[in-house]
């Protein structure tokens, strides 16, 4: 749709304007699925000098704790069947990966939807939904548990591992980063509506909601350099074609109406009051109780947690390509195909 | 954590529950609950299997806009 | 190298490589077998021989645009093709699982023979053993190929890879790949993904009838990103393609963006690349076209200390496309 000149231009502009600002800025891209976006259309080379983008903890494999997957490798070993999302099947737990386990002759299976793997589940199959995500994602566990209610499958459980973004958000602008502006997720958006994200303001930090292709990316950062260079600091929504400013309210009484509140842990953050979401206690009797301890992550080596805060490039960690790759990954940041060390090393990484 | 495609509504099934959509000519069934006052033609984001909003047309019309715009001030 | 074998070792990407070069190729300590690449040449009796072999272990079995059978013959013809070899004669072995559909393995049986026949190969000798039910997975083919070269002077080789040289891919990737995710029920697709399963005989001989090819690799598990850093690895050049020039189809791009797969890594089983020189890549493309319009350079070689496959997006940005690493697994993030 686009021709390479009006990028280019586009390009320029964004450059003038750090230009005028005066100083490399720090962006900070919160989803997971931008950096991926970032990075697979060179925007790390194209502006080169210009931005230092980092990976926020957007990434709900990057910031599980590994206990979780050490407890579904358990319940696979007590003979249920574990449904995972594909994004988790590499993520290493203390001793083995969901993959590692299926090979070993758990069963592991890969879900695409939570909504048809329910309706597909067979009555006499014990099945556990490793539930994971951020609130993009909750409305489908939502809709899935809905569905378990209406057909009464009492051997159907979730894992619940389900975030939210604003806590964790507040707390990494508060004790852990300094940046210059932010990239707002924009599918969590969708569902949180502008209101959801205005929480950002009482940082004074200017931030846009941005969407995913190239050309989102590319207008997102020249209204966040123009935020930037005029001291603004209200949310600017680059995603109006499904962004509202209240979100979907469907969607959001759904999640209101199965989840509530509770703290979750975040690799990289600790414990985060109110970070996570659980089942209701009406529902519990379909939610699977979870049992790890928060401080015993296995690598000590492994710096995932400064590389999440934004405090190490990943090219800084000791255990990065000498150690620590996509095959032998030592932490999430290297498992998950969003996690910051996994961009570097697969699109941005050379001398 | 969210990939997320825009797809076309071909068919509204299952009173409402379910459509088949239509993303670059490849056709899929989706769960349409999220979404209020479904028409077939509507342009929809689907996440993880489920419709999450309606693409405002309009809106999407908008950066193809600009794009224009820039290039004929840039030319 | 880990203590048990992972799905990843057969995926065509670093993992399998490890395999091959670990373990396989340190135990049978054959000269031939580190020189080859998917089909080995070699000198027998002062002719220029090849020979090539492959598995089959498709699911499933009739899909779109062909069947287990219709593959085994191409791949194995393929490969001897890329090689500079006029594919000659083939063997054919099943292994089959008891309970598996007579109608099925007659179809299958005909299907063999059709594109044998197609491909001027004489199928020679073959194999069949039936196992007991659980102990293989309905149906596991491999055939053996051998080929000549008609002009021991024209083979294609990695040494004859020069920079400056011209990267041309023989049609649109990744449709094998989507072909077999579309046909997986869990995920819900209405329409079926047509395969790229097919011959490469004719169009690889007119090619070399009329061009000076200097290298040619085939596409097929791990897709286009993984046959380009085979050919950096070995040649020790650079390879730079451009993403606007990489065709993909409509129908496998959707796929790709509802799975969150990349269509770089999927499996391809009837396309190739090929090397030649900037001289001739005009004609080249022409007879690639003729047999797929979607036929068109994606790129060049060039003089590198690094080895790499890199990528220039449509926003004039860069990125490496680096081999695959794992299994390519769907996600929603």
């Amino acid at each position: 749709m686009q021709t390479l000149e009006a990028v280019n231009a586009i390009v320029n502009t964004i450059k003038n304007n750090i230009e005028k600002i005066g100083r490399q800025l720090r962006i900070i891209e919160v989803c997971g699925t931008h950096t991926v976006s970032i990075y697979r259309n060179g925007f790390h080379t194209l502006f080169k000098g210009y931005i230092d983008f980092i990976s926020g903890p957007g990434c709900p494999v990057c910031v599980t704790h590994e206990g979780y997957i050490d407890n579904l490798i358990e319940l696979a070993k007590m003979n249920y069947t574990i449904y995972t999302f594909g994004d988790l099947l590499k993520v290493p737990g203390k001793n083995m990966s969901l993959a590692e386990a299926k090979a070993e002759g758990a069963k592991i299976k890969i879900m695409y939807s939570p909504v048809d793997t329910v309706e597909n589940i067979s009555a006499d199959e014990e099945a556990i939904i490793a539930a994971v995500g951020f609130e993009t994602t909750v409305p489908a566990f939502a809709l899935s548990l809905e569905k378990v209610l209406e057909k009464d499958l009492k051997n159907v459980k979730f894992a619940c591992e389900l975030k939210t973004i604003d806590q964790p958000l507040k707390v990494l602008l508060k004790d852990h980063i300094k940046v210059d502006g932010l990239i707002l997720p924009g599918h969590v958006a969708t569902i949180l509506g502008v209101d959801g994200f205005k929480f950002v303001e009482e940082f004074k930090l200017p931030s846009v909601i941005s969407g995913f292709e190239k050309y989102d990316i590319l207008f997102s950062l020249l209204s966040l350099t123009q935020s930037i260079l005029n001291n603004d600091f209200t949310v600017k929504n680059e995603y109006k074609r499904v962004v509202k400013k209240e979100g979907n309210t469907v969607a959001k009484r759904y999640i209101e109406s199965f989840f509530e509140r509770t703290d979750a842990y975040f690799r990289g953050l600790g414990l985060i009051e109110g970070g996570g979401l659980r089942l209701k206690s009406e529902y519990s009797a379909f939610s699977v109780q979870l049992k790890y301890e928060y401080e015993s992550l296995s690598n000590s080596a492994c710096r995932c947690t400064d590389v999440l805060t934004g405090k190490l490039k990943p090219f800084e960690c000791p255990l990065f390509e000498k150690v620590c790759t996509p095959q032998t990954p030592k932490g999430a940041c290297m498992v998950s195909q969003e996690g910051s060390c996994n961009a570097y090393f697969r699109y941005g990484k050379w001398k | 954590m969210c990939l997320g495609y825009p797809a076309k509504v071909i068919e509204i099934l299952e009173d409402g529950k379910k459509a088949i959509v239509d993303y670059l000519g490849l056709k899929k069934t989706v769960n349409v609950s999220l979404i209020k006052e479904l028409a077939e033609g509507d342009y929809l984001l689907i996440h993880s299997g489920v419709a999450i909003e309606k693409i405002d047309e309009k809106e999407a019309e908008e950066i193809e806009k600009l794009f224009g715009e820039v290039r004929d001030a840039n030319s | 190298m880990m203590r048990t074998i992972r799905k990843e070792h057969g995926n065509g990407g670093k993992q399998t490589y490890e395999l091959i070069g670990g373990l396989f190729k340190p135990i049978f300590g054959s000269e031939i077998l580190k020189s080859g690449d998917d089909s080995t040449v070699f000198s027998l009796d002062g002719m220029k021989v090849g020979i090539s072999t492959d598995s089959f272990v498709v699911k499933p079995y009739f899909f779109k645009g062909g069947d287990i059978g219709k593959l085994s013959v191409c791949g194995t013809v393929n490969d001897l093709a890329v090689a500079g070899l006029e594919p000659k004669y083939i063997t054919i072995s099943f292994v089959i699982e008891e309970g598996f559909s007579m109608d099925d393995l007659e179809n299958i049986t005909r299907s063999i023979k059709k594109y044998a026949d197609l491909a001027r190969v004489e199928i020679v000798a073959g194999d069949t053993k039936v196992v007991e039910k659980g102990a293989a997975d309905g149906i596991f083919i491999n055939t053996t190929g051998l080929g000549i070269a008609k002009d021991a002077k024209k083979m294609p080789s990695i040494s004859k890879i020069k920079s400056g040289q011209v990267v041309i891919v023989s049609g649109d990737i990744g449709r094998h790949g989507a072909c077999i995710y579309s046909h997986n029920e869990d995920l819900g697709f209405e329409d079926r993904i047509e395969s790229d399963c097919g011959l490469l005989t004719d169009v690889i001989s007119e090619l070399m009838q009329e061009v000076d090819v200097a290298y040619m690799k085939d596409l097929t598990r791990g897709g286009l990103a993984t046959a380009l850093n085979e050919i950096v690895q070995k040649s020790g050049f650079d390879i730079k393609v451009e993403e606007e020039k990489i065709p993909v189809a409509d129908e496998v791009k959707a796929l790709c963006d509802i799975l969150g797969l990349d269509s770089y890594y999927l499996a391809c089983e009837g396309r190739f690349v090929a090397i030649v020189n900037r001289d001739e890549k005009e004609k080249a493309i022409k007879i690639l076209k003729k047999y797929n319009k979607c036929a068109c350079e994606i790129g060049t070689v060039e003089e590198g200390m690094e080895k790499r496959v890199y990528l220039s997006t449509t926003f004039g940005g860069t990125r490496i496309l680096d081999m695959l690493y794992y299994e390519m697994l769907p996600r929603i993030c």
